[in-house]
């Protein structure tokens, strides 16, 4: 049934908001995180990308996150060399993310969150009017 | 099927399944709010779909292996004339498709009140209480 399909792909949404706001998570509680060797590698922003997936056993094209990614961006450079990171310079290597990006990114994971709960909502009062008209 | 048109409950069940159809299409087009390139789909108008589902013409099959379209499918096409896309190349527009939502809740409570109205006519009509 067509409701029974809108209620799955309301839910693919939700679900697919809700592992990019992990993400975001995941990118601000590492903002800090630089390598415990010198020279090593701090932590690299990860990204979400979503697309269209055939969903056969329900026949209706739902959403999916395909592919955690990382962002390519360099990471910014501190002058600190006191840091167990710190290369031979002097400078440590911190990592890319940038809190006010990631902000933005969970602000919109949060109104896409809520439009599709917001749809949720309405085919489930369809769905409730339905079932009233076979009484 | 001009039946269709004279019979307000077959009416009012074509109109649930095209609301349906469409509450599908647009839930769709939430969920892909973020999908890069996305461009958002809607179900074409119900007068058109009803007059293709009624109308006469229709493909000759003159053996039964050949395959018809089935006139009580609603098609969905992607609605290009929407607001600009966003760098990514999506399209959709949250608030143009909270209100097409909001359109198919307040038709889709019309329809089943048209519906039940017309049933409690008829049971009136047989003599039983409503």
């Amino acid at each position: 049934m067509d409701l029974d399909r809108a209620l799955a792909v309301s839910a693919a949404g939700m679900r697919a908001q809700a592992l990019r706001l992990r993400v975001v998570a995941e990118n601000l509680a590492n903002r800090d995180s630089t390598g415990q060797t010198p020279g090593a590698d701090p932590y690299r922003r990860r990204t979400v990308t979503f697309a269209e997936r055939l969903d056969r056993a329900l026949g209706a094209r739902t959403v999916q996150v395909v592919r955690v990614g990382t962002d390519p961006r360099d990471f910014p450079l501190r002058f600190d060399p006191g840091h167990p990171a710190a290369d031979a310079r002097g400078y440590v290597r911190l990592p890319n993310v940038d809190s006010l990006v990631e902000m933005m990114d969970m602000q919109e994971a949060q109104r896409s969150y809520s439009a599709n709960l917001g749809v949720l909502e309405t085919t489930r009062g369809m769905l409730a009017r339905t079932i009233e008209a076979l009484r | 099927m001009d039946s269709l048109r004279a019979d307000p409950i077959a009416l009012a069940e074509a109109r649930l399944r095209w609301l349906e159809r469409r509450q599908q299409v647009l839930a769709r087009n939430v969920a892909h709010a973020d999908t890069p390139g996305f461009v958002p789909a809607d179900v074409e108008p119900f007068a058109r779909h009803l007059a293709r589902a009624g109308g006469k013409v229709m493909l000759a099959a003159t053996s039964p292996r050949h395959i018809r379209p089935d006139p009580s499918i609603v098609a969905a096409r992607p609605d290009r004339r929407q607001a600009e896309a966003s760098p990514n190349g999506n399209a959709v527009s949250l608030e143009e498709q909270a209100i097409r939502i909001a359109e198919t809740d307040t038709a889709h409570a019309l329809a089943t009140a048209l519906r039940r109205r017309f049933l409690d006519m008829l049971r009136t009509a047989l003599g039983r209480p409503v």
